[in-house]
């Protein structure tokens, strides 16, 4: 959107590999059950023989491949749109290629901060960090910071409300 | 709601909302209407003839009159929809036959998203919702560089009153 | 902006752990299934398993016994690792966790923004003599941070700590926690006297909350009875074993729920519950016998009278014991305290709770009286507060209490009513019915839509709060502090379009109070919708505190208040 020419901060190009797993695993599994079924259902049963459409079954796994396909080329260009700017009052969180979305927290909003990491994150260096403000639950999920970068962030966003109001105090 | 105080000046959203909406409506229109409807006849032709099976076409139309009647109402919808910045807090009115009136204080601001999807940025508009502790806000329509100008006010008004949530 | 702040990371402040054995108390209902499992498993298997293996009956016995042992060993070895691995600590300003072995996870919450503090003893831990600590951000009704378990005297200790952290006190040179605790106790211990004296003699002292001051404008109505339980801290307070919170404001005790009562509210909403179900089984089985009788009409209707009639009475009797039960259970020994660390109920009989919430935290007030509670005239009291959302055990400070109960609840609870006769103002809400007690009405137009409610619901404002009135047969009175309201909306549903009306809300955290004002004068909720917002704007500056004792901190968002507003002209 309007923000391209601001120094956003972009996660760690590890999200990357990471994701590409991640989609993979998922919609291999979904595809390997899907046609399993649909193996199951032409030999067991005699749908197959009653008509031949019933082959049209064999749609649905190669629409979720398909699909699994289409994601993993979208990956990197995802990861590599996601961002992050420390703004003077708020921290704006910005992601989305086709559907953009940009959440712009207030310092002095947050509630707490939640630092995530799983052991393949962990195998991979990153970390994914929540932030939680009063205004129904997580305002927002961000992923891919490595560990230290994380811990910064974190003592960052906590501080600086204070920072800032002390500033806006004095002058 | 006639009582409402007519000075206050409530600024417009884009135009080209109600086309985007237009093209919105029609487009889901046409995918319910032939889930619906594909769905309605599918039973009717599986099952034995009757009375009853006008009763299957029910939920199909009302999806039509629906959105039907969302194509008439929209245009008002988006001459109605308007914000105004007031020294306290955000107003926002909306709804062409059920008005609504939403004051937002900036101190009670929790967090601010902006959206924007591809047929959205065709027409230069974005989503902005203001979430506070109770309930949110939503001001639709917004030229993308309005959008993000109201977000960094929002932020920056809301500032100085940040405590007690 | 950018220089790193001091406080920020203090390695010299240790990692704590949780009790030891605590995971096998909050896993001990599954080692109750497996020691269920185990004596379980008949001879007869065993015999089967030593005849197919050809064992002596010593192998098959010490085979047994290493199988025990080792499932023991496993699950020893991953309750230290889960122990090990769960570990919180308290720095100057935040709180800590570092939790998870596999899935690691760590939270970091700021002190000021704690919202309430529960001490939780189950029936289990209990027996051990643990308790568990949680602590609320506003985030709904989930516990932010939970350590589970500790001792019981670590709990107390670590909730004193928390909370006098949280309130901002120890940057106050004025309220040093170092010295002596029993000697600033007995130095300040001058009651409300030198509380006045501090108050009139300039703002510059720590806020205190003068609650039997303010109790002045909740007095009138019945003056004795309140000065007795009140008035007169020195009758009141146990000055021995008050534990010190803070040294300036002893703690005081509210009131306590007599045994009696807590046994006929227990009794009363028991036989509600219990009534309620066994008219509807009853209503349910009659139905379905009556297409049983209808289908084959052969049968007796006789037994299945006596049939109903004793399934009745064992639904109800069931029914009612366990409602009855869980009520004296929760309710058994309440009693509310209040310090400068805010309002804090404690109760319970197998299993006890305590909830402390802080000055400030509390969003809304709701009194509550059930048809059933007219009868003895007893009120209830929820509370909206941002960190227990709808929980009900957490939200209700007072289950089950007198008008004069809830007088007392309510000079702590919203200490400055804002007019002199707040006694009045709350026995009119609460019990009159007429056309000039102060509240709007629905319109007579819009009766329709609320036959029943509609002469009893509206609103009256305060300077400092908003009084909203609901429900003719019950009755509900909401109090909502003007800088609390989150955001407000004046809308026209279908009803009001169809007789020219107008409805309201004013949201607030979610919580069990009612914020919504349907059907009303559409000129006069306008008025209110603006009126609202301009001196909740107002309220906001004064009230909106992190830490309720620090002073400066008020100022700083005062100057900052007048810079962004400048400011904010600049721009528009």
């Amino acid at each position: 959107m309007d923000h391209e020419n601001l120094p956003y901060r972009r996660v760690s190009p590890r999200l990357i590999p990471l994701r590409q797993i991640n989609n993979a695993i998922g919609f291999g599994l979904f595809f390997l059950v899907l046609i399993v079924t649909v193996l199951v259902i032409q030999f067991a049963s005699p749908l197959f023989l009653l008509s031949g459409t019933a082959y049209l079954l064999y749609l649905l796994p190669v629409g979720v491949l398909v699909w699994g396909i289409v994601l993993a080329c979208i990956i990197p260009r995802q990861v590599r749109a996601m961002g992050y700017l420390e703004n003077r009052d708020d921290l704006v969180l910005r992601r989305g290629i086709l559907f953009r979305n940009q959440v712009a927290v207030p310092y002095g909003r947050i509630q707490y901060v939640d630092i995530h990491q799983g052991p393949l994150q962990r195998a991979f260096g990153v970390t994914q960090i929540s932030i939680t403000t009063a205004g129904g639950g997580t305002a927002s999920t961000f992923e891919g910071l490595p560990m230290v970068e994380a811990e910064r962030l974190r003592d960052e966003l906590t501080q600086r409300g204070y920072a800032r109001l002390a500033e806006l105090a004095e002058s | 709601m006639k009582e409402f105080p007519q000075h206050i000046d409530f600024r417009p959203v884009r135009r080209e909302l109600t086309t985007y909406r237009q093209i919105h409506n029609a487009i889901s229109m046409v995918i319910n209407v032939v889930i619906f409807g594909g769905a309605a006849a599918l039973v009717s032709s599986l099952t034995e003839p009757g009375w009853w099976q006008i009763l299957v076409w029910i939920p199909a139309a009302w999806i039509l009159i629906h959105h039907v009647a969302r194509i008439f109402v929209i245009p008002y919808q988006v001459r109605i929809h308007g914000w105004a910045e007031q020294s306290e807090d955000l107003l926002v009115r909306s709804g062409a036959v059920f008005r609504q009136y939403l004051a937002v204080p900036y101190g009670r601001l929790q967090f601010v998203v902006v959206k924007q999807g591809p047929l959205q940025r065709k027409f230069d508009l974005a989503d902005l919702r203001i979430i506070t502790a109770g309930s949110n806000a939503q001001i639709s329509g917004l030229p993308t560089r309005e959008a993000t100008r109201l977000r960094d006010d929002l932020s920056a008004r809301g500032y100085a009153r940040l405590a007690g949530l | 902006m950018s220089q790193p702040v001091p406080q920020q990371h203090n390695p010299e402040i240790p990692w704590r752990r949780v009790h030891p054995i605590s995971p096998f108390i909050r896993s001990w209902s599954v080692l109750l299934i497996f020691g269920y499992l185990l004596t379980n498993l008949s001879f007869q298997t065993l015999g089967g398993i030593v005849e197919s293996f050809r064992l002596s009956v010593g192998q098959a016995i010490l085979i047994f016994v290493g199988i025990v042992v080792l499932a023991l060993l496993v699950a020893g070895a991953l309750y230290t690792i889960a122990w090990r691995f769960y570990q919180f600590r308290i720095t100057s300003d935040a709180v800590e966790l570092h939790a998870g072995v596999i899935f690691r996870r760590r939270r970091y919450m700021r002190l000021d923004r704690l919202q309430a503090v529960d001490i939780d003893r189950p029936l289990f831990a209990r027996l051990f003599g643990l308790s568990k600590l949680s602590l609320h951000a506003a985030d709904g009704s989930e516990a932010t941070l939970t350590l589970e378990y500790l001792k019981a005297t670590e709990a107390e200790q670590l909730r004193r700590e928390i909370l006098y952290l949280a309130s901002g006190a120890q940057d106050d040179p004025q309220l040093d926690p170092t010295g002596d605790p029993t000697a600033s106790a007995d130095g300040s211990f001058d009651g409300p006297e030198a509380a006045a004296s501090q108050q009139s003699s300039g703002q510059t002292a720590a806020p205190q909350y003068p609650y039997a001051e303010y109790l002045g404008a909740y007095m009138q109505h019945n003056p004795r009875g309140l000065t007795e339980a009140v008035g007169q801290p020195s009758g009141v307070i146990p000055k021995h074993t008050a534990p010190v919170e803070h040294p300036q404001n002893p703690p005081r005790e509210l009131l306590t729920i007599p045994f009696s009562r807590v046994l006929g509210s227990a009794a009363v909403s028991g036989l509600g519950a219990g009534l309620a179900s066994a008219i509807w089984v009853l209503i349910a089985g009659g139905v379905a016998l009556w297409f049983g009788y209808q289908n084959d009409g052969s049968t007796e209707p006789l037994p299945f009278v006596i049939g109903g009639g004793i399934g009745f009475l064992i639904i109800l009797v069931f029914i009612t014991a366990v409602t009855a039960f869980a009520q004296i259970n929760s309710n058994y020994n309440f009693t509310a305290r209040t310090s400068d660390s805010g309002v804090r109920v404690v109760s319970g009989l197998l299993s006890t709770s305590s909830h402390t919430i802080p000055p400030g935290r509390i969003q809304a007030i709701q009194i509550y009286q059930p048809i059933a509670y007219r009868i003895f005239g007893w009120y209830r009291i929820h509370v909206t507060v941002a960190g227990y959302g709808l929980t009900d055990s957490s939200t209700t400070v007072l289950p089950v209490g007198k008008f004069n109960d809830v007088l007392i609840m309510l000079s702590v609870l919203a200490p400055d009513a804002g007019v002199d006769q707040a006694d009045r103002l709350i026995y009119n809400a609460l019990k009159y019915t007429s056309d000039e007690d102060g509240f709007t009405h629905v319109p007579s137009r819009a009766r329709f839509w609320q036959p029943v409610a509609g002469r009893r619901h509206g609103y009256t404002t305060t300077p400092t709060l908003l009084l909203i009135r609901y429900a003719k047969l019950r009755r509900i009175l909401a109090m909502i502090p003007h800088e609390r309201i989150q955001q407000s909306t004046v809308h026209q549903s279908l009803s009001d379009k169809l007789c020219g009306t107008v409805s309201a809300n004013f949201s607030t955290p979610p919580g069990p109070v009612r914020v919504n004002i349907s059907n009303h004068e559409p000129a006069a909720l306008i008025q209110l919708f603006f009126h609202e917002a301009e001196i909740a704007a107002h309220a906001r500056r004064i009230k909106d505190k992190n830490q309720w004792m620090a002073v400066e901190e008020l100022e700083n968002f005062e100057k900052a208040a007048v810079k962004a507003k400048s400011a904010g002209g600049d721009r528009a």
